[in-house]
């Protein structure tokens, strides 16, 4: 392949080995089938509580964490799961969460919105719309000070760009020059509020010029440009120059959670988006560049389900915590 | 002099409230890598009442941080650094400014541990510098501590002398949960005799700061001297104080206050903050629901702030906040049946 | 003493009129003094059915406040004041919880067991000490029973001895089942607070005290006469009159000066001899009797007894007497000459010593040194005595003093 070849050939081609690549579909596979299997748990009544569910935005998730190494570490927020399985998580453990076992990741007393895995550097989903974003300034900062050469990267919605912990966040991150990735994956709607009402700039990551920061939008259910963006934005970090800020475009399918009536966008809105299911055209990608073939993909699709078969058989089987232990790790526990 | 008082002697220095902290500060600093200072305007301007002082040219920018004005974000970047390995001691110019950082206290600093079922923890501790009686009027002056004691886990202190700043200090930076200390604006200059070098005092533990007979005076901060020169008055007049020392208020020091009331009979909550839904409510409801409530010979009294926010003019500053006088005279009703 | 009708004295305020809770509404005059009726609820007046001047039984209604707003109707009867939340203004009734006195709870609370004031210390100290707090008048605010009422209480129980060991007012008597058997119609009252004191107090008295009783003929026309000479010399300056009732305390007061032996309480292992001479004085009650005291009164003249005690009466009958007011010491007074009693016997009230019984001061006819018949008012008087503490003569000697004081009135002006 001559240079030229290369560098008109896709970013994840030239970046990635096709296992990699292979897994990065099965990630994809893994999460749809885990929200939709969540999905079907909640209707029959196995969990309570809610959820909010990230089908249609799976390519985002795995897309922005494929750059990172093993112990680079991420923040999350309520629409969580998929990024936790792309940071690698056991969904067995993400299953038993849901469904508030004490095998799951947080012994069943976070649930959905507190998904963490800390041994894979997932520090945590969080219900506060930009309550992660500072954290993961913090853990910038810990890298910066102890010098671990991680890089952080946070993720947070279209609707955690007008709190204010965004703003605060960017500016100090910049000023400090901290290892911090902001991925802001613009899903068109905080809960009803389209972007369109809440924010005045074009682009989300117009933001960034304020702080004197690279900003840049690009369509997050392209795999290429998505893990391409985020790729270049950890490469600078861990150069020691400073943060970034991404916005993926994407799109959720199903409503804000499980409340969510879709009164504020219109059928044909969704159905478009449908018709452009980013697994698939992830998918199509691999199968056209002969990374895979179409028989494989469909065998990595119908792994990907038992192993979602057996996460649930997992939970259900875990015992529920104890309520005697209800006051466990309010405190951490020290020798008398 | 006995041998070993002059050891003792040796060992102790006089220092102000505010020299303890930044004594402690400075062995922290000294003696762990992971420790940080976070912080408005604590480099080189020293802090807003000269707490961390010059302690930036000892140790760099790199660990004692000058913020910018950004309590929420500057909040949480302290509970993300904590979370992943830093130990950091962030300092509120004004613990009125805490309200701005409530989220990042309330809901990520004191969860996270509990949420991510014991995973992790997050040693943060958080300076709060609190009270009245500096005309600072209603934005500057409040004690909120009560507001922060009502969150399960986290760990509020209320040090009232130099000994404990210092000592409690250092037991918050080992902690590893999230501890939130406050310290009373007027304490900063008292004097008293500290212990050098690395010690801890309890987190958790009240001290019986003088005993007495025929009534228990529970304070916390400045209100334990305020108590303590009450109960010099009292004497006086024949009435026997007990006056404890709360020092922490979550987790708080039940058994304490419950054998000085079954010796007593007679309790009195004394706190700056706001009466109305405080810690005196919390002590006094506390020795209802105890076996100490059949000790009571007298309803239990609280003196506590005004409802009101703390005002500019310096008498009705004074009149907003239990003085000594108030102390007293309540106390002296209380014992003599006139409540 | 007794109260059961009042006389309207002025209106404060007349029909039509706003008024607030506490403001003052009328004045009523009864035998021994004015006392002012405040308004039991916040409203406006209206019906005002008794005018300046009336005689009006106490208990009925002379005028109703409606709340603000309310449709004024005219109130028919009784079930319409318990249906709205219209106050009522009773001419005896002082509808405002009553303060300071103990034995004077409001009556909801009366009814009810738990409604005895005491801190959880005496509780558990009662508990233990197997002692009912329903005996005992607390010494704190508003009644409050405190640990060392208890603890006086449970002293006063071991020093009576193993004999008796609690007194049970609230035994049965038998009484209703007997009114049941003989098909008896009947009402059940409450026994309010005070009455359970009394109640308890005086069957104490009865049990552990050996009463003996000395009566006496005293001769009242000396007194009379300077009572009217006082009463003359006075009319001009002051409205007060000083009465018989006045004379006697004095009196008693001088004679309990004379005879200090006389003026103790026994306490069980020990006797105590007061310095100053306090005089109770029975006062009746709708709800009872109480005995306010006249403190310290060998040491004030006849006026000035005379002012204290009708202040006392008053706040008496409003239940506005603070304990101290009505604790007494060694030496009560009980005077039912206005109702025509000639003579009785009264019970010493504990932990006081004696109790002089006055009966009416009636003319009669007795021998003169000649033996010719002289018209004189004789008044009976009965001394009951503590016999632990006062033996016979020395009661003797002080119903003779007591004589001489009486019947030769002049040494009280000049002492």
């Amino acid at each position: 392949m001559t240079q030229q070849e290369r560098q008109n050939e896709p970013f994840a081609l030239t970046r990635y080995t096709p296992d990699q690549l292979k897994d990065a579909l099965r990630k994809m596979h893994l999460i749809r089938k885990f929200e939709t299997a969540a999905e079907d748990s909640y209707m029959r009544g196995l969990i309570h509580g809610t959820m909010h569910l990230s089908i249609g935005q799976e390519c985002s998730a795995v897309g922005s964490c494929m750059p990172l190494a093993a112990s680079d570490q991420i923040t999350s927020t309520h629409r969580g799961h998929g990024h936790c399985v792309a940071k690698g998580a056991d969904i067995s453990r993400m299953f038993a969460e849901f469904f508030g076992k004490e095998t799951g990741y947080c012994k069943g007393r976070g649930g959905s919105m507190h998904i963490a895995d800390i041994a894979k550097g997932n520090l945590g989903a969080n219900g506060i719309v930009a309550g992660g974003i500072p954290i993961a300034v913090g853990a910038a900062l810990s890298s910066k000070r102890l010098k671990t050469g991680k890089v952080v990267l946070c993720f947070f919605g279209d609707g955690a760009n007008n709190e204010g912990a965004f703003h605060e966040s960017l500016n100090m991150a910049s000023v400090w020059d901290l290892p911090v990735v902001f991925v802001c994956e613009n899903n068109k709607y905080g809960m009803s509020t389209s972007v369109e009402r809440s924010t005045p700039v074009k682009n989300i990551a117009d933001r960034a010029a304020a702080y004197a920061i690279p900003g840049v939008a690009v369509d997050g259910n392209d795999f290429n440009a998505i893990t391409e963006a985020v790729d270049r934005a950890v490469v600078r970090a861990r150069a020691g120059q400073g943060p970034s800020l991404i916005e993926s475009l994407t799109y959720r399918w199903r409503g804000h959670s499980k409340s969510d009536r879709n009164r504020y966008r219109t059928k044909e809105e969704i159905n478009i988006w449908m018709s452009r299911d980013p697994i698939d055209r992830f998918r199509s990608f691999l199968v056209e560049h002969a990374v895979l073939t179409a028989d494989e993909a469909s065998t990595i699709e119908s792994k990907a389900q038992k192993e979602i078969e057996d996460a649930i058989a997992f939970a259900k089987d875990s015992p529920d915590p104890q309520v005697s232990d209800i006051g466990r790790d309010v405190y951490t526990a020290r020798p008398q | 002099m006995n041998t070993h008082a002059a050891t003792g002697t040796r060992d102790m220095a006089e220092m102000s409230y505010s020299e303890a902290i930044r004594d402690a500060m400075d062995i922290a600093l000294e003696n762990d890598s992971r420790v940080i200072l976070m912080g408005e305007d604590i480099g080189v301007y020293g802090g807003a009442f000269q707490v961390t002082g010059d302690l930036v040219q000892k140790y760099g920018k790199e660990r004692v941080m000058d913020t910018p004005i950004s309590e929420l974000g500057g909040a949480g970047i302290a509970v993300g650094a904590a979370l992943t390995g830093l130990r950091p001691i962030y300092e509120f110019q004004f613990s009125d400014f805490a309200t701005l950082a409530m989220e990042q206290i309330v809901n990520q600093a004191a969860k996270i541990r509990y949420m991510l079922g014991g995973e992790v923890s997050v040693p943060l501790v958080m300076r709060f510098p609190a009270g009245s009686g500096t005309g600072a009027a209603a934005q500057h002056s409040q004690s909120l501590e009560a507001w922060l004691a009502h969150v399960p886990g986290l760990k509020v202190v209320m040090p009232a002398t130099p000994s404990d700043a210092k000592g409690l200090l250092l037991a918050a930076i080992e902690d590893p949960d999230p501890v939130m200390i406050f310290e009373h604006k007027l304490l900063y200059k008292i004097k008293g005799m500290v212990r050098r070098g690395f010690f801890t005092s309890p987190i958790g533990v009240a001290e019986i700061q003088r005993s007495g007979t025929d009534v228990t005076l529970v304070a916390t901060s400045i209100m334990v001297h305020k108590s303590l020169s009450a109960a010099e008055e009292l004497e006086k007049i024949g009435i026997s104080c007990e006056v404890i020392d709360l020092k922490t208020i979550r987790p708080i020091d039940c058994e304490t206050v419950f054998s000085s009331v079954k010796k007593t009979s007679r309790l009195v909550c004394v706190y700056e903050a706001v009466k109305t839904f405080g810690i005196g409510a919390e002590i006094s409801a506390m020795v209802a629901e105890s076996p100490a409530f059949d000790f009571l010979d007298a309803p239990i009294l609280r003196l506590g702030g005004a409802d009101n926010p703390i005002p500019y003019n310096s008498k009705l500053e004074r009149a907003s906040v239990p003085q000594v006088d108030d102390i007293v005279s309540r106390v002296a009703d209380l014992v003599h049946g006139k409540i | 003493m007794d109260m059961s009708f009042g006389t309207i004295a002025s209106w404060h305020r007349s029909e039509g009129d706003s008024v607030e809770k506490g403001d003052a509404l009328l004045d009523i005059e009864t035998d021994k003094a004015t006392m002012e009726v405040t308004s039991p609820g916040t409203g406006v007046l209206h019906f005002v059915s008794a005018k300046e001047g009336d005689v009006v039984p106490i208990g009925q209604a002379i005028g109703w406040i409606f709340l603000e707003g309310e449709d004024v109707v005219a109130p028919v009867g009784a079930p319409a004041i318990s249906a709205s939340r219209r106050e009522k203004v009773d001419p005896g009734s002082d509808a405002e919880p009553i303060e300071s006195a103990p034995i004077a709870e409001p009556s909801a609370d009366c009814s009810q067991k738990n409604g005895i004031r005491a801190t959880p210390l005496a509780r558990h100290l009662a508990r233990k000490l197997k002692i009912d707090l329903a005996q005992l008048v607390g010494s704190g605010p508003h009644g409050r029973i405190t640990r060392t009422d208890v603890e006086i209480a449970s002293r006063q129980f071991i020093n009576k001895g193993a004999q008796q060991q609690t007194i049970d007012a609230g035994r049965k008597t038998g009484a209703e089942r007997m009114a049941q058997e003989l098909g008896l119609t009947y009402k059940t009252m409450p026994v309010n607070n005070m009455r359970k004191v009394i109640a308890t107090r005086l069957i104490e008295s009865r049990a552990c005290i050996p009463h003996f009783d000395l009566d006496a003929d005293v001769e009242l026309d000396a007194l009379m006469a300077m009572r009217n000479q006082m009463n003359s010399a006075i009319d001009k300056t002051c409205t007060r009159k000083i009465s018989i009732n006045d004379l006697l305390i004095s009196a008693c007061a001088m004679t309990l000066q004379a005879v200090p032996d006389a003026n103790v309480s026994w306490d069980g292992d020990t006797i105590i001899r007061y310095d100053d001479v306090h005089i109770s004085v029975a006062v009746a009650l709708n709800e009872g009797v109480l005995t306010p005291v006249v403190r310290d009164a060998q040491r004030k003249d006849i006026q000035t007894i005379s002012a204290e005690m009708a202040d006392l009466i008053i706040r008496a009958k409003a239940g506005k007497l603070s304990r101290k007011e009505y604790q007494g010491v060694s030496f009560s007074l009980s005077n039912l000459g206005m109702f025509g009693v000639k003579s009785f016997s009264a019970i010493i009230n504990p932990p006081e010593s004696m109790i002089l019984a006055v009966g009416q001061g009636i003319q009669q006819f007795i021998p003169d040194h000649e033996g010719r018949p002289r018209l004189a008012t004789i008044m009976h008087v009965r001394l009951s005595c503590d016999h632990r503490v006062i033996d016979g003569a020395l009661g003797a000697i002080w119903l003779k003093k007591f004589k001489e004081v009486i019947e030769k009135p002049t040494v009280m002006i000049l002492n």
